[in-house]
């Protein structure tokens, strides 16, 4: 049964000593912490460990959480740095999309489109490992900003805390990360492109809708 | 839903929206080209992403459970240490009980009590008066301390008699004796059929020693924590109590000149040593 206690009230009961409320915990965050650091570390097996190893350190320093941010924030903090840490300790060969100018500066890509993708052409499984094999195919540093705003939920600002960023820097690769994203899907085919008759019919249709 | 409305609400991250005020942001994003244009790929890859999510392996949060466990005691750590020469250790200690509780203790003291006398009270289930009162928070006691009518130990007052007051605390050994009575005791009208329940922890005796851990709150032994460095008997170790709140909170109020206090962080709050000379 779904523990309706608060994240503040099962921490209380934790650090009171019963052991036993942290797996209320575990059982509400597993699956986000498991996609943090799966995403980020990009390894199943791994992931396991590290999901592991989030909870474990979570634990050990719950006594040390002063509840300035959220429980949640806290934990995928904890979780996205564990990731980054195993990352640079394995120093994996990662995919580089850097795009710079002669100078070395990062720029934005162009994208064709921003307006939504035809997600329904795929079938969902197939759907799924698209999108999985287009952020595993990010650099680190976008992949850890966007993974912990999409599928963690985290505001600009406390991924600027987790991350040590600032606002500005943490909006700003969230931005390029969307739009290599985006790129990444029309570029391995994952989504046909909308032909501009397509485009054209729809636009007539949301007119007559608005008339309407 | 207008623009200017949409437009705020995708500066949050959308998983704090409602699913009908997201449906309602998606319905208008379907109809905008403007909002489509500037919104439609952003409000899709979040929805894409979360469905994304694979389910964790089966069983992860069961060994994630033996993790945690398994790693309890570690949780008792070495902070770094106030190593302190202030005066009158045990009555600062109270204080800091009577100011800053609530306070779980589990004292130790050689030369108490019998083994034979615990014991005894332990089977028959009897509460021996104990000194700990109101400021001894209940929830850490298997049953109200407050139901305990002994005016030894601490003062019913808590913060009042802080103030200079002896809050009847006794010389360090009667301190130990009140202590470990409070933490086998608490059955004292309570509905507890036995004075041992689940997680009280009767650790037991180590020559003159005996320790006690009040409730759930502590389930280690303290002496594995012992800041060997400085303290070589455990008989050095005038007394344990153990704080729920940081040393810097206390520490202050601890003056003691016979004897040196430690801080270790324990369990859900701080052990505090109080080690003569």
């Amino acid at each position: 049964m779904q523990d309706t206690r608060s994240d503040a009230e099962i921490v209380q009961a934790v650090l009171d000593g019963d052991a036993n409320a942290f797996e209320a915990l575990v059982l509400r965050y597993q699956k986000k912490v498991y996609n943090t650091v799966l995403r980020l570390a990009g390894d199943c097996a791994e992931a396991e460990d590290l999901s592991q190893e989030v909870f474990l350190k979570i634990f050990k320093g719950l006594s040390s959480f002063r509840g300035e941010s959220s429980f949640s924030t806290y934990i995928y903090r904890v979780a996205a740095n564990t990731a980054i840490d195993a990352l640079r300790r394995r120093e994996a060969p990662t995919v580089s999309l850097s795009t710079e100018n002669e100078e070395g500066e990062e720029f934005e890509l162009a994208l064709p489109d921003a307006g939504p993708l035809p997600v329904e052409i795929l079938e969902s499984r197939e759907r799924r490992q698209a999108i999985r094999a287009a952020i595993d195919a990010l650099p680190e540093h976008h992949r850890a900003v966007i993974v912990l705003r999409e599928m963690d939920g985290m505001s600009y600002q406390d991924i600027a805390q987790a991350m040590g960023l600032t606002e500005g820097t943490v909006k700003s690769r969230i931005n390029r990360a969307r739009g290599r994203l985006r790129q990444l899907l029309l570029e391995g085919n994952f989504f046909e492109e909308r032909t501009t008759k397509e485009t054209e019919k729809d636009a007539q249709a949301k007119k007559e809708v608005r008339q309407a | 839903m207008t623009c200017e409305e949409v437009k705020r609400s995708m500066e949050l991250p959308l998983e704090w929206h409602t699913s009908d005020e997201l449906r309602e942001m998606w319905r208008h994003i379907g109809l905008c080209e403007d909002c489509s244009r500037a919104f439609g790929w952003q409000f899709q890859l979040w929805w894409l992403m979360q469905d994304a999510m694979e389910e964790p392996p089966p069983g992860l949060a069961e060994r994630i459970m033996i993790d945690v466990k398994a790693a309890q005691p570690d949780k008792v750590r070495s902070l770094p240490w106030w190593r302190r020469r202030k005066a009158l250790a045990a009555l600062a200690a109270a204080l800091a009980i009577a100011v800053f509780s609530p306070v779980v203790m589990r004292a130790v003291q050689s030369g108490m009590a019998s083994e034979q006398n615990v014991q005894q009270n332990v089977l028959q289930g009897q509460t021996q008066d104990s000194g700990v009162t109101g400021p001894v928070a209940s929830s850490f006691l298997l049953s109200s301390p407050a139901e305990d009518t002994s005016d030894g130990g601490f003062s019913e007052d808590g913060g009042k008699g802080a103030e200079g007051t002896v809050l009847g605390l006794q010389q360090p050994g009667s301190f130990a004796q009140e202590s470990e009575n409070a933490a086998i005791a608490g059955n004292g009208g309570s509905d507890r059929t036995s004075p041992v329940a689940e997680n009280d922890l009767f650790v037991g005796t180590q020559g003159a020693w005996r320790t006690y851990a009040a409730a759930k709150h502590m389930l280690v032994d303290w002496r594995a924590f012992l800041p060997t460095e400085f303290v070589k008997d455990p008989s050095q170790v005038t007394l344990v109590l153990y704080v729920t709140l940081p040393p810097e909170n206390y520490i202050e109020h601890v003056e003691n000149d016979a004897a040196d206090c430690y801080v270790l962080e324990a369990v859900g709050g701080y052990a505090l040593y109080l080690v003569q000379d």
